[in-house]
């Protein structure tokens, strides 16, 4: 008995190693992944801001219009996570402002998002005139943001 | 004899006001035009007061440190005449004879007229002047000999005022002369050979050395490595508000271009800048961008 608690304790001895090196590796922060995944985020955001733009100036919204705009409000809400603190990298223009300053970043995506839930209940409501004024009131606030936390292209 | 001496007075009084008045419309296009030329950026140092020179510019041939263009005497441009001013603006040569580096984009301010230059410097001296002594430029040799910007000019400097095309519209002229002569655009937007001459073949084609080692994006309209896929109206609301199609907006050196300059122009000014911008010839060169 005395032998297997012995074997036991060895096993969950190895188990906690094994789980403590899983969950360091998903913790470990990968700065080419992270961002590789926000710049992608990023993308596909603007690409919905413009079409919808598209939309409300065409007059017509429809239910996938209200998918992207979804999935805009979806995007600011999980955009702090996406900047996991250690992410800046030579290809990233994050700036160290992101990290050094969170209030302030914390600040101005809260004006992204605020802008971003807008533009969602003015898709819901199906009114072009009113979200096309939602979607000219986001973009200054994606580019409030970029102006103090994203850097110029560097060679 | 009082009487006289009362005449002449109001005649004095007369025309000194006649001549403010005209200076007064020449000051509110000067504050204008300096946003079209884009002159607060580089002449303001971080932090420093306007216009009072001081700030670094990191180019490929060194840091420069750019002039105080205040009205003050002794360290900025109070004692200059209107000839002197023309000069520089014009000729790249400074009152004592000396001959400017390219880094000053007299060789964009060349193309402006002479009305606008001197309503420029109008609004310059209805400023209050300050003193900001000038520092030395650090730059490596040869480029450090000041006098070698001769030959430089002989081979790469073409000056002459702007001539409008009759084959092209009003609107166009008027935003060809906006980037080409006061806005300078091509500065950055245009590569450069090894010795700092513009490659005019690739013209507003882009550059990887823009100013403090930035990417200076492509603005023909290739559709692959410009903005070809822009509207004329997404090319005005950059200039407006920095923001681009895909909802980013320009960061670094643009982002003060606008800040400072473009973001000020009226509505009409930026749409024929972009008009003219859209009616280039597209040229491939660089590498394709994503939107």
């Amino acid at each position: 008995m005395a032998s297997l608690t012995l074997h036991f304790s060895r096993y969950a001895f190895a188990a906690t190693l094994a789980l403590g090196a899983v969950v360091g590796t998903a913790f470990a922060v990968d700065a080419g992944a992270a961002y590789e995944k926000r710049e992608a985020a990023m993308k596909e955001a603007g690409g919905a801001l413009k079409a919808l733009g598209g939309a409300a100036k065409a007059g017509t919204v429809t239910p996938d219009d209200v998918a992207k705009a979804q999935a805009l409000a979806d995007f600011a809400a999980a955009l702090p996570g996406l900047f996991p603190e250690g992410t800046m990298s030579d290809k990233s223009r994050a700036l160290a402002d992101i990290w050094d300053d969170p209030g302030a970043f914390e600040a101005k995506v809260k004006e992204f998002a605020g802008a971003a839930d807008t533009v969602l209940a003015a898709a819901k409501s199906g009114d072009a005139a009113a979200l096309g004024a939602a979607v000219g009131a986001t973009g200054p606030t994606c580019g409030g943001c970029h102006k103090m936390f994203r850097g110029p292209e560097k060679n | 004899m009082r009487g006289i001496v009362a005449a002449a007075a109001l005649a004095a009084a007369f025309v000194g006001g006649v001549a403010r008045a005209e200076s007064a419309d020449a000051v509110a296009r000067g504050a204008y035009l300096l946003h079209a030329g884009g002159c607060i950026a580089c002449h303001t140092a971080p932090g420093g007061a306007q216009l009072a020179g001081g700030r670094a510019m990191e180019t490929p041939f060194g840091t420069f440190y750019t002039p105080n263009i205040t009205a003050d005497v002794e360290t900025g441009i109070g004692a200059w005449s209107d000839a002197d001013f023309l000069r520089a603006l014009r000729e790249g040569v400074s009152p004592k004879g000396e001959h400017y580096y390219p880094v000053f984009p007299f060789t964009s301010y060349t193309r402006a007229t002479a009305e606008d230059l001197l309503a420029i410097k109008a609004y310059l001296f209805s400023l209050p002047p300050v003193a900001n002594p000038r520092k030395n430029h650090d730059i490596g040799f040869p480029f450090s000999i000041r006098a070698l910007q001769a030959g430089w000019k002989l081979l790469f400097f073409r000056p002459g005022e702007f001539q409008p095309r009759a084959s092209v519209s009003a609107q166009v002229n008027r935003g060809a002369y906006l980037v080409q002569a006061l806005g300078h655009c091509g500065e950055c937007h245009t590569p450069r050979n090894p010795a700092g001459g513009a490659l005019v073949g690739l013209a507003f084609a882009g550059t990887l050395d823009g100013p403090d080692g930035e990417v200076v994006p492509n603005i023909t309209p290739d559709p692959v490595t410009g903005i070809g896929a822009w509207s004329v109206d997404e090319i005005a609301e950059l200039l407006s508000t920095g923001t681009k199609p895909d909802f980013d907006n320009v960061q670094g050196s643009m982002a003060e271009v606008v800040d400072d300059g473009t973001g000020h122009l009226s509505d009409e000014d930026r749409a024929a800048m972009a008009a003219y911008l859209a009616s280039l010839a597209p040229v491939r060169h660089g590498k394709p961008r994503g939107n």
